[in-house]
């Protein structure tokens, strides 16, 4: 019974402190002692289940990157225990403890002037920078994703982001709400000599619920896209969590050595900043290695069935090819396209180089599919940017004949004619012939494409 | 401006500086308080802490010593004048409200 200890889910808002007392004491006659409060989960140890009397209070030094122990703070913690309340753990600004010996001790704080000044100057303020920095970032990412990117269609964590990530921030502005709503309260209290806000635990709960109920949620789904997107995408997704995984486990280790006082609060940004150099090299480095490392794994010898390609041999007249020839294939999967692939066909001559790249989209609506369509058009139109300049930059031009003749909802090629993008219903092919191996005039080719990847349904084979 | 924030002295700052009239650490001030107001003005220990920060700051009080995180203060002039101020702020209440209260009691 003694060593026996469980670990409860906290996500408590930091204003909500006092209701959070009011949990500790029901969790005690439950026969659960608190031991440890992080800011998602808290420590509990078995005791005999019995009325004990807790008190969270705001301390004016505290936050992310301070040490539990200071020397302000273990001589305030001492003040406390003097006069009854026995000290037991901290999670940044709060301070939790408990009255030992049934003393009925004065309460920490008796000025509720004083006491919201100090919640205004530490909690209100450090949750208003927090929503401040995830509004700027989530400004930045709603204008990546908004409009919709047809490449973000292709992944399911592109899909999530698109759908979800606007619900996400409507979440997110409960915390702001409430911070704002909370000030507003207790400043009007304190004015009119009223006490300071005091939440009770039942709303307190509604407000975890509410928020946390619904933020864990979407972070579920982004998790189960990322781990989808990683069985096509290995490489990618790899190099994607590089970044954000160095990032998380060096911020915890720099967060723990600053609790722990084995390293400074003064030399805390130091760090930071030297070690965020160090990863953006290591990104830099290994970041190119890991994606080539990655090619490999779609090199294929031939498309797997069901999944039509064209194929250089098919198209050359000769017997046999006259160089080496490289076949790469991809595919992937996402709730909106739930089937598309790259295929890349191509032979290597030294004098002259053949190729054939395909790109294929089905999509769960045509609406969908005209969002692929202007998307890759628009994407050839303004090209590459690199190293300042703006390369293969290609004119777009809309056949109207050649639409109907090929029987499409929609149909660009490069004025180059060296690329044909093509969509009918929920079908979208893009097909990039810059070694000009095709010429998308010639009837036999278009009869080819149409056949092998718009199939009229009715007809059976 | 600072200042300005002690012109009109809440009770418990007032007990607390009239604590500090001789050196007193923080708990030592606590039931200094409250046996002077015999249980009537009670002072949390985070006010306090917070309180004699300020004073401090202020320099309301100076600290004399410190032992073990226990750190014992004294009143400086400055509180002593403040403490002052405080005083014949409260006897001039008094005064103007006794004139009619005590005449309408009697």
């Amino acid at each position: 019974m003694k060593n026996k200890t469980k670990r409860v889910y906290w996500g408590f808002f930091s204003l909500d402190y006092k209701a959070m007392g009011e949990y500790l004491e029901e969790m005690a006659e439950k026969g659960w002692m608190v031991e440890k409060v992080g800011r998602y989960i808290a420590k509990f140890r078995a005791i005999e289940p019995k009325k004990i009397k807790f008190y969270v209070d705001v301390f004016k030094e505290g936050g992310t990157l301070t040490p539990e122990k200071t020397e302000s703070s273990e001589e305030y913690r001492k003040l406390c225990q003097e006069s009854g309340w026995t000290f037991i753990t901290s999670l940044d600004y709060l301070q939790f403890f408990y009255d030992a010996g049934d003393s009925q001790p004065v309460p920490i704080q008796t000025d509720e002037e004083i006491e919201q000044k100090i919640v205004e100057h530490t909690l209100v303020r450090t949750e208003l920078r927090g929503v401040l920095i995830f509004a700027i970032l989530a400004v930045y990412i709603l204008f990546r994703i908004i409009p919709v990117r047809y490449t973000n269609l292709l992944r399911f964590t592109g899909v999530i982001s698109t759908y979800l990530y606007p619900v996400l921030c409507i979440f997110t502005a409960i915390p702001a709400i409430y911070i704002i709503f909370w000030t507003i309260k207790a400043r009007r209290n304190i004015k009119n000599g009223l006490s300071i806000v005091k939440p009770t635990l039942k709303s307190a709960r509604r407000r975890i619920r509410a928020f946390y109920g619904s933020v864990w949620i979407i972070v579920l789904l982004y998790v189960l896209s990322f781990i989808i997107d990683a069985f096509f995408m290995p490489g990618i997704v790899v190099y994607i969590l590089l970044g954000p995984g160095i990032g998380a486990i060096f911020g915890s280790s720099i967060r723990y050595l600053v609790k722990k006082n084995k390293i400074s609060g003064d030399s805390v940004l130091n760090y930071i900043v030297i070690g965020t150099i160090i990863i953006l090299i290591f990104i830099w480095v290994a970041g190119p290695s890991i994606l080539e490392k990655t090619e490999d794994i779609y090199k294929v010898d031939s498309a797997p069935e069901g999944y039509p390609v064209i194929t250089l041999e098919e198209l050359s007249n000769e017997s046999s090819p006259r160089g080496e020839l490289r076949k790469e294939f991809r595919q992937s999967i996402s709730p909106i396209v739930p089937k598309h692939y790259y295929y890349w066909d191509y032979e290597y001559c030294g004098d002259s180089s053949k190729s054939i790249r395909i790109k294929y989209y089905e999509t769960i609506n045509p609406y969908f599919a005209e969002i692929i369509f202007n998307g890759i058009t628009k994407e050839l139109e303004k090209g590459m940017k690199w190293q300042g300049m703006t390369i293969f930059t290609k004119n777009i031009i809309t056949d109207d004949e050649m639409k109907n003749l090929w029987d499409m909802d929609n149909l660009a090629l490069t004025e180059e004619r060296d690329e044909l993008i093509i969509q009918k219903g929920n079908i979208v092919l893009h097909v990039d012939d810059y070694t000009r191996v095709m010429d998308f005039n010639d009837k036999e080719i278009r009869e080819l494409i149409i056949s092998r990847f718009f199939p009229d349904p009715t007809v059976e084979n | 401006m600072a200042r300005e924030q002690f012109k009109n002295l809440t009770e418990p700052m007032y007990y607390i500086l009239l604590a500090l009239s001789e050196p007193q650490h923080g708990y030592g001030i606590m039931q200094e308080v409250e046996r002077r107001t015999e249980g009537r003005v009670k002072i949390g220990a985070g006010t306090l802490y917070n309180l004699l920060a300020r004073f401090e700051e202020e320099k309301f009080i100076v600290q004399l010593s410190e032992e073990n995180r226990r750190k014992t203060y004294t009143l400086t002039n400055e509180g002593i004048n403040i403490l002052r101020e405080e005083y014949e702020r409260l006897k001039l209440l008094v005064s103007d409200g006794s004139d009619f209260l005590e005449g309408r009691v009697e």
